[in-house]
């Protein structure tokens, strides 16, 4: 479960999802390596989520009883944007932004798991019907992401950087997969 | 949206892709119409015209091409804005048909989304 | 016209199945005569021009169903392989003889893409046997199926 940091925000674990209200704050995840890092943010409601997934899909064999939706793309999101309904956002206001997909470890060949994470990202928004309004994802360095419940702004942080991937008034644009 | 669509292309795989990213973009869908080829959709828009034609170039009856070169003969549909969704890549022969004012031009294979993106962009100027 | 190898044009089947369908390939194991007995469809395309070459893709089940329903935003199990198979690999065939065409042309010299059509187990049979004497082919695999792409000269 994601967890409160402080009285100023949400940590979001790895295979791991929060939905937060205004008054929480922001909602941050680190070590988004080849994970990928999702947030949607309803600028009207002031309902935001971020979802922290790490693989692609389960396997064929998963048992659903037991399986961590959260752990998944193609589970978590249609999970996350879910409970952001329930809590009362609405679909088509929302703001979605991604970072991460990296491909980390160096001689995992064959892997690619950041590759894949962001290809099944692209699979699922289209399934699901929604677009990114930015992203920052690819490379080969570890990323932090937050969202900040009050402003709307999604922050990038890594060593070499520290910056804004999107904020109230930016155009929806999506640079496709920006070295850091 | 009031924007009205015509999807040219002999793939029903391509018209669903097509109609999808259309809808995602904002277009109501009894303004999304389909057709299999040149001839078909030069029919349709002279019953209706539309506002976007998303044009495959490789068809059979009447090609890409061929659409383009009879709609610039017909005053009535001079409005009627045309983007290539083709995996035509000949400079020459697109050149030829942005001299017949097509607007867009989207090579496949392309990413779905980018579909939807022009789609959206052609909705804005207009 | 540019040469073309096999692994050139096994780098554009790849890119453009991810980029149309959403679909993360690798080359394979499979020979192409055990993805060819095992597909579900099959579609040629020529292309014309100072050289003529004849292009043919075989999917299986697994393959339709995942390239499919990536395009049309479904789920696999929504897929009818009948009545999506054809149109599948055909509009396939398209995408990868245009691929091929700009490949060989840089979009420079003129070259006729003709139109997909449908092709029996046979004739892909004997297609695969023109590629591999005059030509090429790749097998591609994912998670869900295989694909096989023959390119021979005709």
């Amino acid at each position: 479960m994601a967890d409160l940091c402080g009285s100023n925000g949400v940590v979001v674990g790895v295979a791991d999802m929060a939905v937060a209200r205004e008054s929480q704050g922001q909602l941050i995840t680190y070590a988004l390596g080849s994970c990928i890092g999702l947030s949607a943010f309803d600028p009207i409601a002031r309902i935001g989520g971020l979802l922290h997934y790490m693989l692609p899909q389960p396997g064929e064999q998963a048992d659903p009883k037991t399986l961590k939706a959260n752990m998944y793309a193609s589970t978590g999101i249609p999970n996350l944007l879910r409970r952001l309904l329930e809590a009362g956002a609405v679909q088509n206001r929302l703001v979605l932004c991604a970072a991460g997909g990296a491909e980390i470890l160096e001689g995992a060949a064959g892997m690619a798991i950041g590759k894949r994470n962001r290809t099944i990202l692209r699979k699922v928004l289209w399934k699901v019907g929604v677009q990114l309004a930015a992203e920052d994802t690819g490379g080969s360095i570890a990323r932090t992401m937050s969202l900040d419940l009050g402003k709307g702004e999604v922050r990038i942080r890594t060593r070499e950087k520290d910056g804004l991937l999107w904020a109230p008034g930016m155009r929806v644009t999506v640079p496709r997969n920006i070295e850091p | 949206m009031n924007y009205r669509i015509l999807i040219v292309d002999d793939s029903p795989l391509l018209r669903a892709t097509a109609r999808r990213a259309v809808l995602q973009a904002g277009a109501a869908p009894e303004n999304v119409r389909e057709a299999q080829n040149g001839r078909e959709a030069l029919d349709l828009l002279q019953k209706q015209p539309a506002d976007v034609v998303l044009l495959d170039i490789n068809m059979p009856v009447m090609d890409g091409f061929q659409f383009v070169e009879e709609k610039a003969k017909l005053p009535a549909l001079a409005g009627v804005r045309v983007a290539l969704v083709t995996t035509e890549g000949n400079r020459k022969r697109l050149e030829r048909m942005t001299q017949l004012g097509v607007e867009h031009y989207l090579r496949k294979p392309f990413e779905p989304e980018e579909l939807r993106s022009l789609v959206q962009t052609m909705f804005e100027a207009r | 016209m540019n040469a073309v190898t096999a692994d050139s044009f096994a780098g554009l089947v790849g890119v453009a199945l991810e980029r149309m369908a959403f679909v993360v390939t690798e080359p394979v194991e499979q020979t192409p005569a055990e993805v060819l007995v095992k597909a579900a469809a099959h579609a040629v395309i020529d292309l014309s021009g100072p050289r003529d070459y004849v292009v043919t893709v075989s999917a299986t089940a697994g393959m339709v169903r995942e390239i499919a329903s990536g395009m049309m935003g479904m789920d696999s199990d929504e897929i009818d392989v009948d009545d999506h198979g054809r149109a599948t690999v055909g509009e396939l065939a398209n995408i990868l003889g245009g691929e091929l065409v700009m490949l060989l042309t840089n979009g420079d010299e003129p070259m006729a893409l003709g139109l997909p059509r449908d092709a029996t187990d046979e004739e892909a049979g004997e297609l695969l046997d023109r590629a591999q004497a005059h030509g090429f082919c790749c097998v591609l695999g994912s998670e869900a199926g295989s694909l096989l792409v023959a390119v021979g000269e005709r």
